[in-house]
């Protein structure tokens, strides 16, 4: 059977300590709280009674005292008054008056309706003994009535009580112990919650104190399976941070040496398991031990079936025996004291298969399970490089592109192959390049900026392609294209530049040529006052020339020639008589086309299509404007100079005939003869203005003799020369200057004569004809304007506009004579003087021409004259 | 302020206090009580003139009236004064004559209904011989009777009613004096005219307040009104009860 306390102990000692601490200090608290309240109990009751007594006692020998009086005047009224009062006292039950020999005076108690005062008649009490008594919750005391000042004595014999009188007095503590109880009840409480308080502070506090201990052991039971992991201590005792700082610092170091040997371990995996060799641990009897992934794809078995195989059925003829003998065979390496054996085997695959190998081999004296290790290298693949190795320098040697390696990681890179192309091409033996630089090349009309290019590109490693003037062996220079690439290491570092060279002297001269002569070709094109448009065989605008584009207007490139057609058609004047260029039968035959838009043009059209086999198209253009406005011009001239001078022949034949066949007076035939006469005349004047004309205009002014001449004289012969024809009427001339003027004076002379003669015949009515010289500038040219005015009929707006138009006549009537080609004479000379001529009118009011002639460099100024 | 001491000195403060208060506050007094440790005592002080005020019995008013020239002034006016005899509730004895040669307490020679009036009836009227002894107050002859150490006690209805019902079942009426006018206020002569008619008005007021009815009850004086002398206790002139009076020192 088993102890209990034994168990309850076991259990205790189990529990961690926070808790053994937590039980110990509640068990103490409880049990000296469970002792300190009883005492503190039986202390209080014993105190309580102690208290009643005393009051009981005290209560006697008041009463007593004051009621002695009362008693010996048998005062009852007063004494049941004051026993009604006593008995209003805490716990006072009942008390009883003894008159002095005994007999009873008055008795009173309480009952639950109130007090109860009797008065026994005759009723004899026997003197109790003095003091107090206690039974059970009632404390008896006595006092006598009578004994004189100063406190009751406490043992008055009973002859004496008996003498004196005496008052009984009743206590019951019942209440006053049920307060003390409750008082004690309440402190208990107190206490006891004050207590538990207490104890949860501490068992707070414990909690702080034992936490981060739990913390901190649940973090070292943790830091086997993580290392490096961190505890973080909050609240802990300052020796509790520093154990966690501890752990902290050792979680730390464990780790980074699990990391270390970790990464160690690592890297070796990582060595054996990329290892391109086979790396195999073998036993001292010739056994597999360890293999590594690359013998497991050596060897086409996996690493369960090859470890315990013997080595021989992986490569034949190794045993035990031929192990030793290939160690004792071994180079010993002195550096290390390691022997390595080494030999080149052929190894048999699982599917049977034989391939190369090199068999290098170690030994370790202190491994108990592998005595060695086994290093195989296939050389299949070396052997399969070493034959391409040789078909690649055969292509070398056959290419037709010069190629020279030159190594990178020296200075100046030396060249270090050559292939026989490049010697060819360049004339330099290989014995005499290898070694140099690519400078050897190089001559005086290599570029310079193309070699800077070079050593730019190639010091960052780029590529570059690009045409070099060199120069061969014997000194010839030749275009060399190439083309540099580099070549890099596994590290991405440059280690060789390939050099492929390729003489393109014949193409660059050809290319050159053409150039030269497109060059020729375009300033031809671009020149020519002749539009040129080239289409491809898509129909595709190649190009146009800037003739053409004055002629319609900007042409977008790769206009399609439908949309040429289409543009062109909206230009010309009669749209539906457009050919298209595009109609194949349009081939080699000339089309006029008239454009109204941008400008009216007469264009001649011709076009070529598949021009030199190519599939073009090639549109030409001529502008014929002005040759086919000169021919309309003149066939209109000689229409109107027909019907105007048929008009006076006509009436000169008229006249002549009519004086021919009838008998007129000698009045009427004078009449007749001065109209045929004034015909005559003006038949004349037109003749002659016509031949003025034709002559000014065949000889474009060669016949002018232009020099400085002083207007004044001009005008003066001018105005003169008029006098006789226009009797009666006078010009107001005003020349307030005198300019010199660059003039051929007869020519001027017969302009301003056809002016003053206008401004007379267009005002029928008289008026006055006024002639003024002025000085202006136009266009930073200095003129001498003569300014000729009328007050005769005018012009509207539109005769002014065609006023210069020959045979035109401001007057439609007739009845002023002239031939309508007077201002056009005018405008002829003014223009070949290098002047020109404005008109100013208002109809009805009158006419002002203004004739603008070039002042001479050192203008003279006259004397003002005047007709 | 005299009060006849008819209870205890503290009794006499407690029912009187309050009246006296509110009388000074209603007629701007300042009034002291003085209590006699006994009637003689009292009765001595009012004849020598010491109250300007005193609360007497009936044949009270007619020695201070002798003497002083004392006028009532308040009684109640619908109770009035009656002597009783009493005996204990279990005594043997049935009418008067069996108090032949009996004691018999009285609270003091010259109260009058219980005492004075009553002596003189028993002897003149009813011709009964008995010793009487003083127990100073009423309640203390009530006691006496009850406890035994008198076979008759002298008394008022008034002041049995105001007993314990204890007290009461205790004791027998076996007698009663004819009815006189119950106990009144007088007034000293020096006492100014105007202070008499306030008290008198104050006391007499219709529609008291309950608490003040309270208080009048306590003084036996439910109803107050208005006191005349002639009518109410020149009658006892007639009585003759100077033969009874007892002339102590006070």
């Amino acid at each position: 059977m088993p102890n209990p306390l034994l168990s309850a102990a076991r259990w205790f000692a189990h529990k961690s300590l926070r808790t053994q601490i937590l039980s110990l200090v509640v068990g103490a608290g409880v049990l000296s709280s469970a002792l300190l309240g009883y005492l503190s109990f039986h202390a209080r009751m014993q105190q309580t009674q102690d208290e009643a007594i005393e009051q009981a006692v005290a209560l006697a020998g008041m009463t007593a005292r004051a009621a002695a009086s009362s008693m010996l005047e048998r005062d009852y009224r007063s004494l049941e008054l004051f026993m009604g009062e006593l008995m209003s006292l805490p716990g006072v039950r009942s008390a009883e008056l003894v008159h002095p020999g005994g007999e009873v005076a008055m008795r009173t108690w309480l009952a639950p309706s109130g007090h109860i005062t009797r008065f026994p008649v005759a009723e004899v009490a026997q003197p109790p003994a003095l003091g107090q008594q206690v039974q059970g919750m009632q404390v008896h005391a006595v006092a006598p009535l009578l004994h004189g000042s100063g406190p009751p004595a406490l043992h008055l014999d009973r002859a004496t009580m008996l003498q004196s009188g005496w008052i009984a007095l009743e206590l019951n503590q019942t209440d006053r112990r049920s307060a003390a109880f409750q008082q004690w009840w309440l402190d208990g409480i107190t206490s006891a919650a004050f207590l538990m308080a207490m104890m949860w502070l501490f068992a707070v506090f414990l909690r702080r104190v034992f936490g981060p201990i739990g913390a901190l052991a649940a973090f070292t039971a943790k830091l086997a399976t993580q290392p490096g992991a961190t505890v973080t201590i909050r609240w802990g005792s300052q020796e509790v941070r520093e154990l966690g700082r501890a752990l902290n610092a050792t979680s730390q170091r464990l780790a980074q040496q699990i990391q270390a040997q970790q990464e160690r371990f690592n890297q070796l995996r990582a060595v054996l398991d990329t290892a391109a060799d086979a790396i195999v641990g073998l036993s001292a009897d010739g056994h597999i031990a360890s293999a590594n992934p690359a013998a497991e794809r050596m060897f086409g078995l996996d690493a369960a079936a090859l470890i315990g195989l013997p080595i021989a059925q992986c490569l034949p003829g190794i045993d035990a025996a031929r192990l030793q003998s290939i160690m004792a065979d071994g180079m010993l390496f002195h550096s290390t004291q390691s022997r390595v054996g080494r030999i080149e085997i052929q190894a048999r695959r699982q599917d049977g298969t034989e391939f190369p190998v090199e068999m290098l081999l170690g030994e370790i004296t202190e491994d108990q399970a592998i005595r060695y290790t086994c290093i195989v290298r296939d050389l299949t693949d070396m052997k399969l490089a070493e034959e391409y190795l040789t078909l690649y320098g055969r292509v070398l040697d056959c290419t037709p592109n010069g190629i020279s390696v030159s190594d990178a990681r020296r200075y100046p890179q030396p060249i270090v192959h050559v292939n026989p192309a490049y010697t060819r091409i360049t004339g330099y033996a290989p014995h005499e390049i290898l070694g140099r630089d690519a400078s050897l090349l190089e001559g005086p009309l290599t570029d310079a900026d193309d070699l800077a290019l070079l050593a730019r590109t190639v010091q960052k490693g780029g590529e570059l392609k690009l045409t070099l003037r060199n120069y061969r062996k014997d000194g010839t220079l030749f275009h060399n294209k190439l083309s540099v690439s580099p070549v890099r290491d596994a590290s991405g570092d440059i280690t060789h530049y390939i050099n492929v060279i390729e003489d393109v002297s014949s193409q660059i001269e050809v290319k050159q040529r053409l150039i030269e002569r497109t060059a020729r070709l375009n300033a031809t094109f671009d020149l020519s006052p002749d539009g040129f448009a080239i289409f491809d065989a898509a129909g595709e605008l190649l190009t146009s020339n800037p003739a053409l584009k004055a002629m319609v207007g900007e042409v977008s490139s790769w206009m399609p020639l439908t949309s040429f057609d289409h543009w062109m058609r909206q230009l010309s004047e009669d749209p539906e008589r457009y050919v298209p260029i595009a109609q194949k039968d349009s081939d080699g035959a000339r089309h006029t086309v008239v454009l109204v838009r941008p400008s009216r043009k007469v264009l001649e059209r011709e076009v070529r299509h598949h021009l030199g086999g190519s599939g073009e198209t090639f549109v030409y253009f001529r502008d014929v404007t002005h040759q086919y406005e000169v021919d309309r011009m003149k066939s209109e001239f000689l229409a109107t100079a027909a019907h105007e001078l048929r008009t006076p022949l006509a009436s000169i034949l008229g006249f002549t005939e009519l004086m021919l066949h009838r008998k007129y007076s000698e009045e009427k035939q004078k009449d007749l003869l001065q109209t045929v006469h004034r015909q005559g005349n003006l038949l004349q004047n037109l003749i002659q203005e016509l031949l003025d004309l034709s002559r000014i205009e065949a000889r474009q002014g060669k016949d002018f003799h232009i020099v400085p001449t002083p207007l004044a004289d001009i005008v003066a012969a001018a105005v003169q020369g008029l006098a006789h024809r226009e009797l009666g009427r006078e010009v107001q001339v005003n020349i307030s200057l005198t300019p010199t003027v660059m003039a051929d004076a007869s020519k001027i002379e017969q302009a301003l004569i056809n002016l003053l003669s206008n401004a007379f015949k267009y005002s029928p009515n008289g008026g006055e004809v006024a002639l003024q010289v002025d000085e202006r500038e136009r266009d930073g040219q200095a003129y001498a304007v003569v300014s000729v005015r009328d007050q005769g009929i005018g012009m509207t707006p539109e005769q002014l506009a065609r006023a210069f138009e020959r045979f035109y006549r401001a007057d439609g009537s007739g009845n002023i004579p002239g031939t309508g080609l007077g201002l056009n004479l005018v405008k002829e000379i003014a223009e070949i003087h290098g002047g020109f001529v404005e008109l100013a009118s208002e109809h009805g009011v009158g006419t002002t021409a203004f004739l603008w002639l070039r002042l001479a460099e050192a203008s003279v100024a006259l004397a003002p004259v005047s007709t | 302020m005299g009060v006849v001491p008819q209870f205890p000195a503290v009794e006499i403060q407690r029912r009187w206090g309050p009246v006296v208060g509110w009388l000074e506050k209603a007629c701007q007094l300042r009034i002291q009580l003085d209590f006699a440790p006994s009637i003689p005592a009292f009765e001595a002080r009012f004849l020598a003139g010491r109250h300007d005020l005193s609360y007497v019995n009936p044949y009270h008013a007619v020695m201070a009236r002798r003497a002083q020239g004392y006028l009532p002034l308040v009684r109640d006016s619908q109770g009035s004064l009656k002597g009783v005899l009493l005996v204990r509730s279990d005594s043997p004895v049935q009418g008067l004559q069996d108090l032949q040669g009996a004691t018999i307490a009285f609270p003091s020679p010259n109260a009058f209904g219980a005492s004075l009036y009553m002596r003189a009836l028993l002897e003149r009227t009813h011709g009964i011989r008995f010793t009487p002894y003083y127990a100073k107050t009423h309640g203390n002859t009530y006691r006496h009777v009850i406890k035994g150490e008198a076979q008759a006690a002298g008394g008022v209805a008034a002041t049995l009613a105001a007993e314990p019902s204890d007290v009461q079942s205790h004791l027998r009426v076996l007698y009663e004096t004819p009815p006189t006018a119950p106990h009144p206020l007088i007034a000293h002569p020096r006492v100014p005219k105007e202070t008499q008619r306030c008290i008198t008005a104050t006391l007499t007021a219709a529609d008291l307040p309950e608490q003040t009815r309270g208080w009048l009850n306590d003084i036996q004086m439910p109803q107050p009104g208005a006191a005349v002398y002639g009518r109410d206790y020149q009658p006892l002139e007639r009585l003759s009860l100077e033969a009874y009076v007892v002339h102590s020192a006070p």
